[in-house]
């Protein structure tokens, strides 16, 4: 038993409890458990001092809280806060106006019962304000709970009296946010979702938040945003650290559109009217006698400036044209992304660009769809043509005997490019993801063509349309590649012997190909049992071609010794021909011996012909491949071999799906 | 390349430069001293406690340099330890307070990292003095104190 030398503890050498650095840091991984804070807290004197700053440290503030933490006792500690989710703003902010904790670093906004928290307040007029905080138990009648939002519209415009109340209440919990955001002198990241109440509390955040200055923000989450071009713009320059911005279903609206003054009424009050004009001349709109400026550059042109990453999940386009430029943008994502604008589907030419020139990472996760010319595709092909001119262009759009004149400048402009800087360019692109989604054969091959030497992931899980030839491409061009997790193709292990090709991805940490073996079948097997027969392993490796198609595979998998993650069989279903079988037999009769290198593995999916795998292979695997975690196996075998196989690994073995669920 | 470790009680540790580097303090003096085949004292590890930090270095020697980003993750999971590591850390409560000393020590902050999780693992689901006798500390609250902390704190219990 270690011992300590402090008063805490009896004997005489040190303990790593007796340092404080050592107790706040175990106590980091007791964050999830406030009960064993707890714990630690009630120990001594000096666990308390390390341990009551992590118990603080993340408050989730929900109504259940507010039963149980009295506002005196948050506001003796409430400088420990550094991480605060609301969920209740009732209590939080407008029970308790003006918490003053000045230390968050991470802010976030998730009502998760918005309706009944928008109600509740509304019961005391302001008059009984005051005996509220004592009568109020944070326990909402039953009646309450079974109100809908669209009750309380409908009652609303019957009853004038309880708009007003209502309105109040929205401006109390916003202004008590606002203000909350404003106070803190570190806040890195907030996330937001006032969605969750109605359209007019999104709204009033907006306007309140965009024209205050957040110099330490670095991480910014909106959700259900109508902004203009100008409104966006202002809200990057007020944040000058911003560097990731998530934008959830947020529609970016013409300036001064019906979208936001008109449906709210109560915002055109002078306040508004001020501030749009301070803006439009910020912008270059309007000049100071109000006069406009005919300059369309700062209304069609969202300047993501200083952003390095950014994460659309979902947007919807109501202007005209709209040009997305980020020079320091390094990640973009798309998710279940969609444009519902009359403008993408009716207007030719195609109002809508992207350029970001130095874009290292791209992800795509669709939702099975086709993504060939529709305006998703267009933004990939344009941020991709951004990073590398020599790219193939997008489809050109129609356009007029002006516009073919610029086009054809812009294209001699792009010409000039020199040949070490489109060297430079193709190595920068290092990461594509484009998963679940049918995508163009041609444009694999341009990303292929163009960034396939700076390449270090590419991830295609779920994705339809590739030829067979693309895949040979990527692993015999791609030098780089780092993790290559493969669409629904095969990979035909005849196309691999035939084109003599190495891969030259030789630095593979994770392989996750389909691999599809062609077989001769005996065609006179006339049962079930004597076609398992004809494809068991023994009968496979008779067969000349397919014997060498495995040994080619072998031989390629041999080379990569940086190897930790091996699946040859994907995850999905496949209804292949009799003759084809997927995956790779892992049993030494086929050549095990050959991987005996890769002994970084980590995780082996075994790729079919369990029944033929025994204690020999298990034996093989223990000894080989040292660093193991998982074997996986879809289904496993039946055979006596495989359950000695078995018994003999000193790994586990997992059941199921591997390549896309796991990583 | 290789160095020579010398742990507090005399013994020398022959190992590669790039395990002997896992160690930010060891990496650093290599670092000051240039191109010297000097041994290294190590006065705070006795052979035992080396024995063991080089064989968690040997495992990890490839594993790619922690970013600080990841590391000042604010949500730590104590579950998350590999399963290598987990077997590795299966020693008695004397050697794996000898561990973690000698993490801090010697600057390696993945097994430093793996000693405090190992030892949260075993604070879970403990009561205040089930702590108290697991690692032989003394409780210097007074009931009062005790009991007005405990009401202070009733917020969190069930959270």
């Amino acid at each position: 038993m270690a011992s300590t030398s402090t008063s805490t503890s009896h004997t005489n050498s040190l303990s790593p409890l007796d340092l404080p650095e050592i107790r706040t840091h175990i106590a980091q991984y007791l964050d999830s458990s406030k009960h064993d804070l707890c714990s630690c807290v009630l120990v001594s004197r000096t666990w308390r001092t390390d341990f009551m700053p992590q118990l603080w440290h993340t408050i989730h503030f929900d109504s259940s809280l507010s039963y149980y933490l009295s506002q005196y006792n948050f506001r003796q500690h409430e400088h420990l806060v550094r991480e605060l989710v609301i969920h209740d703003p009732v209590f939080f902010l407008e029970r308790w106006p003006g918490p003053s904790c000045r230390h968050i670093d991470r802010l976030e906004y998730r009502p998760y019962i918005a309706q009944r928290q928008w109600i509740a307040p509304n019961h005391a007029s302001s008059g009984e304000q005051t005996s509220f905080d004592e009568s109020y138990q944070g326990n909402y009648d039953d009646d309450d709970l079974d109100s809908t939002f669209d009750d309380d519209l409908k009652n609303d415009t019957n009853n004038p009296s309880s708009s007003l109340r209502k309105m109040g209440s929205t401006s109390v919990s916003i202004r008590g946010f606002l203000r909350l955001v404003r106070q803190q002198t570190s806040l890195s990241h907030l996330n937001e979702d006032w969605s969750l109440h109605s359209k007019e509390h999104t709204l009033r955040f907006a306007r309140g938040f965009i024209r205050c200055q957040h110099q330490n923000l670095v991480s910014l989450h909106i959700t259900k945003w109508k902004i203009s071009v100008p409104e966006m713009n202002m809200l990057i320059r007020n944040c000058p650290r911003l560097e990731q911005l998530f934008l959830r279903s947020v529609e970016i609206v013409p300036v001064n559109s019906d979208f936001n003054t008109a449906a709210f009424p109560d915002l055109q009050d002078e306040e508004r009217e001020e501030e749009v004009e301070k803006e439009q001349i910020e912008e270059g709109q309007v000049d100071e006698e109000g006069q406009t400026i005919t300059t369309t550059d700062s209304a069609s042109v969202l300047d993501f400036r200083q952003i390095k990453r950014i994460h659309i999940d979902q947007i919807v386009l109501h202007t005209n044209r709209l040009s997305f430029r980020g020079q320091g943008l390094e990640s973009i994502g798309f998710e279940a992304y969609t444009f519902f604008t009359r403008y993408a589907i009716f207007n030719s030419p195609r109002p809508f660009t992207w350029s970001f020139p130095n874009t290292k990472s791209l992800t795509y996760i669709g939702k099975g769809r086709d993504i060939h010319d529709t305006e998703v595709g267009n933004a990939i092909q344009d941020i991709l043509t951004s990073c590398s001119p020599n790219l193939i262009p997008p489809r050109p759009p129609r356009l007029s005997q002006q516009q073919q004149q610029q086009q054809q400048l812009q294209q001699q402009k792009q010409r000039r490019l020199s040949a070490d800087e489109a060297l430079l360019k193709s190595r920068q692109l290092k990461e594509v993801t484009i998963s679940n989604c049918s995508i163009r054969r041609s444009l694999v091959s341009s990303i292929i063509g163009t960034f396939g030497e700076g390449l270090e992931v590419l991830d295609l899980v779920g994705c339809g349309g590739l030829s067979r030839l693309n895949l040979h491409q990527i692993l015999v061009r791609c030098g780089n590649l780092r993790v290559f997790r493969g669409p629904e193709s095969f990979l035909w292990t005849r196309d691999m012997v035939l084109s003599e090709q190495p891969w030259s991805s030789r630095r593979l940490k994770e392989l996750v190909v389909l691999i599809g073996i062609g077989m001769t079948l005996d065609k006179d097997a006339i049962d079930l049992a004597e076609m398992a027969d004809t494809t068991s392993v023994k009968a496979v490796l008779a067969q000349e071609m397919t014997r060498r198609s495995i040994d080619v595979v072998l031989d390629q998998i041999a080379q990569l010794e940086d190897l930790e993650v091996l699946d040859l069989s994907g995850d999905l279903d496949y209804h292949l021909a009799e003759d084809c079988r997927k995956g790779i037999p892992l049993v030494l009769s086929a050549g095990l011996d050959k991987l005996r290198g890769l002994r970084k593995l980590r995780r082996v999916y075994i790729s079919g012909w369990e029944d033929e795998m025994s204690a020999k292979e298990a034996e093989w695997m223990n000894m080989h491949w040292p660093r193991l975690e998982y074997i996986h196996s879809r289904e496993g075998g039946a055979s006596s071999a495989w359950r000695e196989f078995l018994t003999t690994l000193s790994h586990p073995l997992q059941h199921g799906y591997f390549a896309s669920k796991l990583f | 390349m290789t160095v020579i470790l010398v742990s507090s009680d005399n013994q020398d540790f022959k190992v590669d430069k790039e395990v002997a580097e896992r160690s930010i303090l060891i990496k650093n003096m290599l670092e000051d001293v240039g191109e010297s085949d000097s041994p290294i004292p190590l006065p705070n590890v006795t052979s035992a406690v080396l024995t063991k930090v080089i064989e968690y270095c040997e495992h990890h020697r490839n594993d790619p340099v922690q970013v600080p980003e990841e590391t000042d993750d604010p949500r730590k999971r104590s579950n998350d330890i590999e399963e290598w590591d987990m077997k590795f850390m299966q020693v008695d409560q004397e050697m794996l307070f000898e561990i973690i000393l000698a993490a801090n020590y010697l600057d390696i902050k993945p097994l430093l990292d793996v000693g405090c999780k190992t030892v949260a693992n075993i604070i879970k689901g403990k009561t205040p003095e089930e702590i108290r006798k697991a690692f032989n500390i003394v409780n210097d609250f007074t009931p009062e104190e005790e009991a007005q902390i405990k009401k202070e704190n009733e917020w969190a219990e069930d959270r």
